[in-house]
């Protein structure tokens, strides 16, 4: 793992997030660009997402694609770094996130 | 009169006698003779003598010097030692908190919970409502996954939305290998002893990473019905026993022998090692775990290969092309006949495509810098596709691995070589060939430990051991656009070989390699190139070595399993001359219990013909 916002200004929540990609990170992204799968949901339970707004934690995830994993290099790191960032300018989902 | 008069006495007596046996428990004496003492300690019975031995190889497991081999000491050094003063992660209520639990039980001692900081935050950490026995199955192409193996899964509480069962944690027991050892010196150290085992606790994404993704096994996932206090007892017993070292040996004290351990622990009188005899086969065991009536609910977790290859057959031909031809970087992800399909179908193609990339580089080490970009233009590609679920993954087999035939064989037949005569018994521990009943098993794949084939000679009454094999493997898997496995078997033991004037015991060693390709359903043709070695002083030269091929038709189904070929071989060091052979084999399956067999065989060597046939019963226990 790498990265900028991880640490300490994340939550444990996000952390746990960023352990569980370390592992899983083309698991994820193939549920990611799919706007669905276990690893997806997996996700959503570490980040404590209520069930009413996991529709919309999929569908932003997926809709941003590319953003999250600009290239096939991009480490699991970034891309938590990246997910965090795009559910913190979202409305409904930046509580999540918050530190 | 009488006898109800003697009926009431013994009703008395029973009375009696129950009541003071009751009374009797508080006082040790008889107490570390409980099985369920002798089964917190691993104790099994000593095989000469009368004593017990506990199969922990770890002195941190024992509180009395003599613990190993006394149960007695370690139950009187327990005693002594939890009833102790104080608490504390160093108190040895902390420490044994399953033996601390039982004896307070059992003696009627005050059950004031202690106070164990260390082992109270593991438990809370591990927050398990039940426990579910995971079974990774065999794997087509990987004879030595063939026994299967099992792990124990601690599931939190289902009861919300909140709950991730990848997230949940495992307990299994593995041999800790050395990494330099060779897979010779594996074998020889896991059947004979001598690599430490360990049971260790993992979440369970890396299991379905190790065994589903990167092995390529499907996981049964039984979940077990056992209550609230009986799990507490067996993550009590975890944490007694982790990290500390039982010797691990593949037959019988293996992965999943140590599992069976912790179910008895937890549900006392359940004896599942009580089962287990000269070996302790990962799907028997699962068996037995079902016939014990421990299983609430079982669910199917296919792994990457079979996900895989279901996407791929459920594609119309014309898509399955295009998908290869992506993978192949004919065709890019985004172009324009990949768009001209519906949502729908572009979703399909994309998705198999993807996983199949995935599953090559997994299996077949495509390299990075081809995969990777591959990979990600096609996940982009497939997240512009919104509101399209992904593909249902494939059916849960209709029969699972533990529904399969029982594993240990015995066959009686009967039959003629040439004009003699013949009976023959043949007696098979394990474990499955490809003319048994498919069911539950893998198409193409056999392993047979050793089998034993006697016969007797009726007219000249003249016993011989016609083959004794030690190990046999055989893995027949189909070649297709998507996958080219190689097809192989080895096998080594001592079989009667033909020297032109005798019928000598040979030791051989025998091997091959080829390709096998689907025809229908469960049939399959193979073309298999051989090599064999034969060692004798009989031999002119000692030996005797043979290149040769066997090309051949199998077909698999629930009612009966068909082999069908030619054989040659060149015998090329003592004496150069060829021996060809036409076979077919035929077994009709009586459901999972009894089989009838056939066998014919006509054979070419030291030019002059001779037919074999057989015919008989085989029976699985």
């Amino acid at each position: 793992m790498t990265t900028g916002t991880l640490g300490c200004e994340t939550s444990q929540s996000v952390q746990s997030m960023a352990i569980y990609m370390d592992s899983n990170v083309d698991k994820v992204a193939r549920d990611m660009s799919r706007g669905a799968g276990e690893n997806l949901d997996t996700l959503a339970v570490l980040l404590g997402v209520d069930e009413a707004d996991r529709d919309s934690f999929r569908k932003v995830l997926q809709d941003n694609f590319a953003t999250i994993f600009p290239s096939s290099e991009t480490t699991s790191g970034e891309a938590v770094d990246a997910i965090v960032a795009l559910l913190e300018s979202d409305q409904s989902l930046s509580k999540y996130v918050a530190a | 009169m009488r006898t109800s008069l003697q009926f009431l006495l013994t009703l008395v007596w029973l009375a009696l006698t129950s009541n003071s046996l009751a009374k009797s428990l508080p006082d040790t004496d008889d107490l570390h003779q409980h099985p369920a003492w002798l089964t917190l300690i691993h104790y099994q019975p000593d095989r000469l003598g009368s004593g017990y031995t506990s199969q922990a190889d770890d002195d941190r497991f024992f509180l009395s010097d003599s613990g190993v081999t006394s149960p007695k000491a370690e139950l009187d050094a327990t005693l002594k030692a939890i009833l102790q003063p104080g608490d504390g992660d160093d108190h040895a209520r902390c420490i044994f908190p399953a033996r601390d639990r039982w004896l307070r039980q059992k003696l009627d001692l005050p059950r004031d919970p202690a106070d164990c900081p260390a082992y109270e935050e593991w438990a809370a950490e591990l927050n398990t409502d039940t426990v579910t026995l995971v079974f990774a199955a065999s794997y087509l192409n990987s004879p030595s996954s063939m026994f299967g193996h099992t792990f124990l899964r601690l599931d939190p509480p289902r009861n919300d939305e909140e709950t991730s069962l990848v997230l949940a944690n495992t307990i299994s027991y593995a041999a800790d290998a050395a990494a330099h050892d060779s897979e010779i010196m594996f074998a020889y150290k896991g059947i004979f002893g001598g690599y430490p085992g360990i049971t260790s606790i993992q979440p369970y994404y890396e299991k379905i990473r190790l065994y589903s993704d990167i092995e390529h096994r499907d996981l049964w996932e039984y979940q077990l019905n056992l209550t609230q206090p009986e799990v507490d007892m067996m993550l009590a017993h975890t944490w007694e026993i982790q990290d500390r070292n039982f010797d691990y040996y593949f037959f019988d004290e293996n992965c999943a022998y140590r599992l069976l351990a912790l179910i008895d622990i937890a549900r006392p009188g359940t004896d599942l090692l009580g089962e287990v005899s000269t070996h302790a086969i990962p799907s028997d065991t699962v068996r037995w775990v079902v016939d014990k009536g421990l299983v609430e609910d079982v669910f199917y977790r296919p792994s990457a290969a079979t996900s895989i290859s279901h996407s791929i057959d459920s594609l119309p031909d014309d898509h399955q092309t295009l998908a290869s031809a992506i993978a192949s970087g004919y065709v890019a992800p985004d172009a324009a006949e990949v768009q001209a399909l519906s949502d729908e179908k572009q979703a399909r193609v994309l998705d198999t495509t993807y996983d199949y990339i995935r599953y090559q580089s997994e299996a077949d080490g495509w390299p990075r810098e081809y995969a990777a970009p591959l990979s990600h233009a096609l996940l982009r590609e497939r997240s512009q596709i919104k509101g399209v679920a992904a593909q249902q993954g494939p059916p849960e087999p209709e029969i699972r691995d533990d529904q399969g035939h029982d594993t240990f064989r015995v066959s009686l037949s009967g039959g003629q070589l040439g004009d003699l005569n013949f009976s023959e018994l043949t007696i098979r521990p394990a474990y499955h060939d490809v003319l048994d009943p498919p069911a539950g098993y893998r198409g193409g794949a056999q392993l047979q430990f050793l089998r034993l084939d006697a016969r007797f000679y009726t007219d000249e009454n003249e016993f011989q051991i016609e083959q004794l094999t030690g190990v046999e493997i055989r893995s027949l898997s189909p070649r297709n656009q998507f996958f080219s496995p190689t097809s192989w078997q080895v096998g080594f033991g001592g079989r009667r070989t033909d020297t032109e004037t005798d019928r000598v015991f040979t030791p051989y060693l025998e091997g091959g390699a080829g390709g096998s390709w689907q025809l229908a359903n469960g049939t399959q043709a193979f073309a298999i190139a051989t090599a064999d070695l034969e060692i004798d002083d009989d031999l002119r030269r000692g030996y005797d070595a043979a290149p040769g091929a066997d090309l051949g038709i199998l077909h698999q189904n629930n009612r009966f399993s068909l082999l069908g070929g030619v054989k040659t071989k060149a015998w090329i060091v003592s004496s150069q001359h060829r021996q060809d052979q036409a076979y077919l084999d035929a077994n009709l399956h009586f459901g999972r219990d009894f089989g009838l067999f056939a066998r014919f065989t006509r054979e070419d060597h030291f030019e002059r013909y001779r037919s074999k046939w057989q015919l008989g019963l085989h029976a699985y226990f």
